[in-house]
């Protein structure tokens, strides 16, 4: 099978790798481990959810940590998994704001902290280090989830904690 | 300008392969350099290297083309010519009506016509300002990652195909398929196909 098949035959682990961390970031108040060490990472004011059986149902919600709201939890009961979202994260001190899109692994908008450099070289140098630090992070991640979604025993054992941390939220299965 | 300023867009790619050959990357720079159209061909498009940060600049170094030991950093260049058809057609039709009766004929043959065309197009180019406009692209030499500044379908293709000439490696774009290769290994990743979409909630019937 050639790459490019490959690439569009799981384009819906990047969802369900972000519905994941989703998850892992709530309930864990938003600390989580990666290769770098402890990073806060945060689900911010917008997160698109879609249906991976009918692609035309979307919920696009916005507002203050709508991951946290009850539309979001019943769109999880639905079925459906988080496409893309905006979020942040912290990690020794530095800032990062950035939107990830699952199906395409993308990162955008991705505001990277402040770089103090004086030089063109130094400012191109520190930006894309930071960057290249923000992709490790989401990576780490990843590498997490990919560990788990592959081993199928595990995988049954974190949906059913995630069945139950949906439980717990609000009005969830109302 | 995502790459030097403000916020960062990029498309992420994993470089296939190690260039070897330093020197034969810049002859291949120098050689697909952005050279600026030229109305008499009729081309409406030009695309080429260009200086990461100025777009008129195209004397390239090997010094020039690095930023510190590892980062090559470039832009490309791409320069329009629209000519709105609406506008041609109207300016082709009083051309050949003034042919037309200039040399008092019934009609003008298609062929000639088609050159009547040719030319008044070649003039509306010489007269239009190109649009330009910059991608950059920044490519980490140590850990193989590349970064593409561009969005749009047709210009990711014309990127990958002039890296692909410049460089003679592929690129294989981010995804969940490609990043889990990287992260895991190809085997584990081709797992990834068999697997069935998970349903988080399990739904009772």
């Amino acid at each position: 099978m050639d790459l490019s098949k490959k690439i569009e035959g799981t384009r819906q682990v990047g969802s369900e790798f972000l519905t994941w961390l989703m998850y892992r970031s709530i309930s864990s108040e938003g600390m989580l481990q990666t290769s770098l060490g402890r990073v806060e990472l945060w689900f911010e004011s917008q997160i698109r959810l879609v249906s991976p059986y009918a692609g035309t149902e979307v919920n696009i919600l916005k507002g203050e940590a709508p991951a946290e709201g009850e539309e979001t939890a019943a769109a999880l009961y639905k079925g459906k998994h988080v496409e893309q979202a905006k979020m942040s994260a912290n990690f020794a001190g530095k800032h990062w704001d950035f939107t990830l899109t699952g199906p395409t692994f993308n990162l955008s908008s991705v505001k990277v902290p402040a770089v103090l450099a004086e030089t063109d070289l130094d400012v191109v140098l520190d930006r894309f280090e930071l960057l290249r630090t923000l992709e490790e992070i989401i990576g780490s991640l990843y590498h997490e989830f990919l560990e788990l979604r592959l081993d199928s025993k595990k995988w049954l054992i974190e949906c059913a904690h995630f069945e139950k941390w949906l439980a717990e939220q609000p009005e969830a299965s109302a | 300008m995502g790459a030097i300023t403000g916020r960062m867009s990029p498309l992420g790619f994993y470089v296939q392969g190690q260039v070897e050959d330093w020197d034969k990357v810049l002859d291949e720079v120098v050689r697909y350099r952005f050279q600026p159209l030229d109305p008499e061909t009729g081309r409406q498009q030009a695309f080429g290297w260009v200086d990461l940060k100025d777009p008129f600049f195209t004397e390239f170094t090997r010094a020039g083309l690095f930023y510190g030991d590892a980062i090559v950093a470039l832009s490309m260049r791409v320069d329009t010519v629209s000519i709105p058809s609406s506008q041609l057609k109207l300016h082709l039709a009083k051309r050949l009506r003034d042919l037309r009766l200039e040399t008092k004929r019934e009609s003008i043959p298609k062929a000639e016509a088609a050159q009547v065309k040719e030319d008044l197009q070649a003039e509306f180019m010489s007269r239009v300002v190109p649009t330009i406009k910059l991608y950059e692209m920044v490519y980490n030499t140590e850990t193989g990652r590349l970064w593409f500044f561009g969005k749009a379908q047709g210009i990711v293709q014309t990127f990958m195909d002039l890296f692909h000439e410049t460089f003679g490696l592929y690129l294989a774009p981010d995804s969940p398929f490609t990043v889990a290769r990287e992260r895991i290994s190809e085997e584990m990743a081709d797992s990834l196909l068999e697997l069935e979409e998970t349903r988080f909630v399990s739904i009772d019937e």
